[in-house]
């Protein structure tokens, strides 16, 4: 048993140390798949909302949705549930400038938070059991979109 | 050792401390029972019990005293955050240096861990451990809480960049009393792969499902009396604001008479959110709550009537010409009753200018869609009643808010 949960463990090493699966935001609708992959998820269908397509995936007990523009590219991320997911395959490209924009202005005390850096928004609200983001690239959004409706 | 300083003790001690102590009487005397203030854990905001500089604005502290299980062997923690807004007891493993907590194993084997996100993406990480915690003079409970100890495991990547003590995060620990019994409740106890639990083990953590009982507990809920809630009371501050005030909070509702709620008008919540809707000048924000540990008013701004943020680095929050006063109203989820709430934001700059740390006006933006965050301003001037999830008092069933 403690052999097998050895060798488990290594194999999850292994995959970890594998090159990161390339990045949704930004990237082409196909990267939905490979972040689905790369954070265990479960697909939950596609919605048509004019101009533009919804991919929801299930992790746990938390709904993420990666919206789509008419010419195949992610421009927005969002999530809901009771806990925030790993925002590194949703991110992407964008995480290390997201990290860098994150640090630079520490806030204080436990509330809701806008991360903006050069080129990516991060923002997230809510309280544990019910923590809430939505990440998007402002130069991305197709026109006609605003970002309220990105839920 | 002072008779004080033993009387906090844990239970084990307490015949000992009666005979030698002739009883106490400090107002910290765990599980004698007599003593009509027992449920009373002073609560400051950046004053006594937040023990000196190093916090941050409108930042509300308590003193919470954890012991090893079934010894004498505590320790006294200040600084603890209150926080209407999380579930259970976290402290950083610094002020716990040396206590000889009981590691909780993980229902698969390994050691259990627990990764806490927070609404600015910030995360505490550390094991899951069995302490006998004492609030006030209430009796020791015997409850699993968070060691906040980013060098356990190692985290995993899914909870990025842990705090790692408390000058990175200002305070000693978080005390959550908010609606819930538990950290995360039914989710965790039936997915494995639920973000919040891991299974520690040859230097490797992976999701573990964790039944209910064995998630980091809300203290309070664990309490041999006061346990339907808590009620948080702090004196009003002036629109400038005051260097530091002194409250209370009481544990249990109505359950003596210095917890009574006689006149409250109590807001039902969502039972998986803990929400309940705010109207803000005609627009309803659903997901609004009441939240110690947040320490501004956080909204966003009414179409009709903007107010513009701060300039950066600080555009989190409102800086307005002056005062601006606004009127909400809060409804219970489901429709009802609803409350009218006035309020007024200041300019953070001049605010902050004064020198007080203590800031009613003090108020920031949030997105639409996100509703109406009621930090630590709201709670000034007011007793607020938090009821726990299915527990009855003298205004209902949990969870609500009341005041």
């Amino acid at each position: 048993m403690w052999e097998l949960r050895r060798a488990l463990g290594a194999a999850l090493v292994l995959t970890l140390a594998a090159p990161p699966a390339r990045a949704a935001l930004g990237e082409r609708e196909e990267s939905v798949g490979r972040d689905r992959r790369a954070l265990a998820a479960v697909a939950r269908g596609t919605d048509e909302r004019g101009g533009y397509r919804v991919h929801e995936l299930e992790k746990g007990a938390t709904t993420i949705r990666e919206f789509v523009s008419a010419d195949g590219v992610v421009f927005a991320v969002t999530w809901s549930g009771i806990t925030h997911p790993d925002l590194r395959p949703l991110l992407g490209a964008f995480h290390d400038e997201y990290r860098a924009a994150a640090r630079a202005h520490r806030a204080e005390g436990r509330r809701a938070r806008r991360v903006a850096g050069e080129r990516v928004v991060v923002e997230s609200w809510g309280h544990p059991r019910d923590l809430h983001g939505r990440a998007y690239v402002p130069a991305l959004l197709p026109s006609g979109v605003t970002v309220d409706e990105l839920r | 050792m002072s008779c004080a300083e033993r009387s906090s003790l844990g239970l084990a001690l307490v015949l000992v401390l009666l005979s030698a102590c002739g009883g106490g009487g400090e107002g910290r005397s765990p599980g004698t029972g007599t003593d009509p203030d027992a449920n009373v854990l002073p609560l400051s905001v950046n004053g006594d019990a937040c023990g000196g500089a190093g916090g941050y604005l409108n930042q509300p502290c308590v003193r919470v005293t954890v012991c090893a299980p079934g010894t004498d062997d505590c320790r006294t923690i200040d600084r603890v955050l209150l926080d209407t807004g999380s579930f259970g007891l976290r402290l950083f493993r610094q002020p716990l240096e040396g206590l000889a907590l009981e590691q909780l194993p993980a229902p698969g084997g390994g050691a259990l861990a627990s990764c806490t996100r927070f609404a600015d993406l910030s995360a505490d990480w550390g094991p899951v451990q069995l302490a006998d915690v004492v609030l006030g003079g209430e009796p020791a409970v015997r409850v699993p809480i968070q060691v906040i100890d980013a060098t356990f495991g190692p985290p995993p990547g899914s909870c990025p960049e842990p705090e790692t003590s408390p000058e990175e995060a200002g305070f000693n620990g978080i005390l959550g009393v908010g609606v819930f019994r538990e950290e995360c409740g039914a989710p965790c106890a039936a997915i494995a792969d639920n973000g919040l639990y891991f299974a520690c083990d040859g230097g490797t953590c992976e999701g573990t499902a964790v039944p209910e009982e064995d998630q980091v507990q809300n203290p309070v809920a664990h309490l041999p009396g006061d346990n339907n809630g808590v009620v948080v009371e702090l004196p009003a501050v002036g629109a400038a604001g005051a260097p530091s005030v002194e409250g209370r909070v009481l544990l249990g509702i109505g359950t003596r008479p210095n917890n009574a709620v006689e006149g409250a008008t109590a807001l039902p919540l969502d039972r998986r959110t803990a929400t309940f809707t705010t109207t803000l000048e005609g627009r309803a924000l659903p997901g609004s709550f009441l939240d110690t540990g947040s320490n501004g008013l956080f909204f966003p701004a009414p179409e009709a009537r903007p107010i513009p943020a701060c300039p950066a680095p600080v555009s989190h929050w409102y800086c307005p010409d002056g005062f601006v006063a606004l009127t909400a109203i809060n409804t219970g989820f489901g429709g009802g009753p609803s409350e009218d709430v006035s309020f007024e934001v200041g300019d953070f700059r001049a605010l902050v200018g004064s020198g007080n740390r203590v800031l009613p006006g003090l108020a920031g933006g949030a997105i639409v869609g996100s509703g109406f965050d009621w930090g630590l301003p709201f709670f000034l001037g007011r007793r607020v009643a938090v009821g726990l999830d299915g527990a009855r008092s003298a205004l209902g069933e949990g969870p609500y808010v009341a005041w």
